[in-house]
């Protein structure tokens, strides 16, 4: 019997100095732009560069996509691999991704589900992440939400931060003076490392050692619950 | 003393800033915050090839030449792993990790005094403005001017295209990693 050969994801670089970007996956095998020309480069990967108008893409289910902009919307909708995204300024806005990093000046992040890491850093803005494997969030002002995740960390000077785990894993919020507020899966009990030097600290979780949670914030209040 | 605006030759432009330094200062306080600074500073000037050196102190960060690619390429990397592994002696009592990004781009800058300006300064401050905590993001400029990178134990990932202002086409930008520990010893010694 022949074993068909691994098919490799198709990789797609994809630059635009602004504008809106859209990246729609579906079942097809084809690559297509509207507003742009579709080169193939000598690796085998897809190469887009657009101009300053809205660029419309077309891409398999699963591909990977590293793009970068200046400013304008960026969507990538359905489901894709390896995602990478840098932008000045914009909002981002991402359905599915195995692996995803995301590099934003200004502008809000919104993703619904990274099965694997999931990197994000952003100096302004609101960031808003459903489910995701390990986080690792960096941001500076603005509200950090993550729903669902496996554990990691987030670091941020202000704005308000939710996250929720999805299961025993270690986390670390580091931040100035933001309100923190961890939600734990019913059942776990975590080792607590709570800091605040002005805010207020609750904790309604059984302490154990199924995981580690710690969180500093130099003002503003800590909850687990 | 080379004369204003002449060329400062080509070099790797760095730049270095401690994550979460503003949180830091606020729970120990200016004595902690001014020795932290102090600590950073010894450990980088200690790493430096001898062609380089420490243009300006920025804030918490500093702004490095070295005008050897494959030296600047290990002096990040150095860097990060000398900052790694000393972090736990920062904070004193309450030890604190403490984590810098640095960002690089190989230039020709213009002198002014000992300063250096310049589109590659201006870039490579873009650069080290989009790393995380612990990260080293180089230009694909510097990774050319650096050859194979393997040989000097490193791998760059591919983050993307980056547009800058004033820069008309995308810079590619790219993670650099060793693919073992980074050596700790001054480069070239």
């Amino acid at each position: 019997m022949q074993v068909p050969a691994p098919v490799a994801p198709v990789r797609l670089t994809v630059a635009a100095r602004s504008g809106s970007i859209r990246v729609q996956s579906g079942p097809g095998a084809d690559v297509r732009a509207r507003n742009a020309d579709v080169r193939r480069e000598a690796d085998g990967s897809f190469r887009i560069d657009g101009g300053s108008g809205n660029l419309d893409i077309t891409c398999p289910d699963g591909a990977d996509v590293i793009l970068g902009t200046s400013s304008g919307k960026v969507r990538l909708a359905g489901r894709f691999g390896d995602v990478r995204v840098t932008s000045a300024s914009g909002s981002v806005r991402i359905d599915t991704v195995d692996a995803l990093d995301v590099r934003l000046r200004s502008g809000s992040i919104e993703v619904d589900a990274c099965a694997g890491d999931c990197h994000v850093i952003a100096t302004s803005g609101r960031i808003d992440i459903g489910r995701a494997g390990r986080i690792d969030v960096g941001g500076k002002s603005g509200s950090i939400t993550v729903r669902a995740a496996a554990g990691g960390r987030i670091s941020t000077t202000s704005g308000h931060v939710e996250v929720g785990l999805a299961v025993a894993a270690d986390l670390e919020v580091r931040a100035v003076s933001s309100t923190i507020d961890i939600e734990i899966p019913l059942g776990v009990a975590p080792a607590l490392e709570l800091r605040s030097r002005s805010g207020r600290i609750h904790s309604d979780v059984a302490e154990g050692h199924d995981c580690t949670i710690s969180a500093h914030t130099v003002s503003g209040s800590i909850s687990v619950r | 003393m080379t004369a204003d605006g002449a060329p400062g030759g080509d070099g790797a432009v760095v730049f270095t800033d401690i994550v979460d330094f503003t949180r830091y200062n606020a729970e120990r306080g200016d004595d902690a915050a001014v020795a932290l600074l102090e600590q950073q500073s010894a450990l980088v000037r200690a790493l430096l090839p001898d062609c380089a050196r420490v243009v300006k102190e920025l804030g918490d960060g500093l702004m490095l030449w070295i005008p050897d690619a494959p030296a600047a390429v290990e002096t990040c990397l150095a860097l990060q792993a000398r900052i790694g592994a000393a972090s736990v002696t920062f904070g004193g009592d309450e030890p604190d990790a403490v984590e810098v990004r640095v960002g690089a781009h190989w230039g020709s800058p213009r002198r002014r005094g000992d300063d250096l300006v310049g589109n590659a300064v201006n870039l490579a401050a873009r650069i080290v403005d989009l790393a995380g905590a612990g990260e080293v993001l180089v230009s694909d400029a510097l990774l050319v001017a650096a050859g194979d990178v393997a040989a000097l134990k490193a791998q760059a990932d591919e983050l993307g295209p980056v547009f800058v202002k004033g820069v008309p086409d995308p810079v590619a930008l790219y993670r650099l990693e060793p693919v073992q520990p980074a050596p700790i010893s001054r480069p070239g010694a």
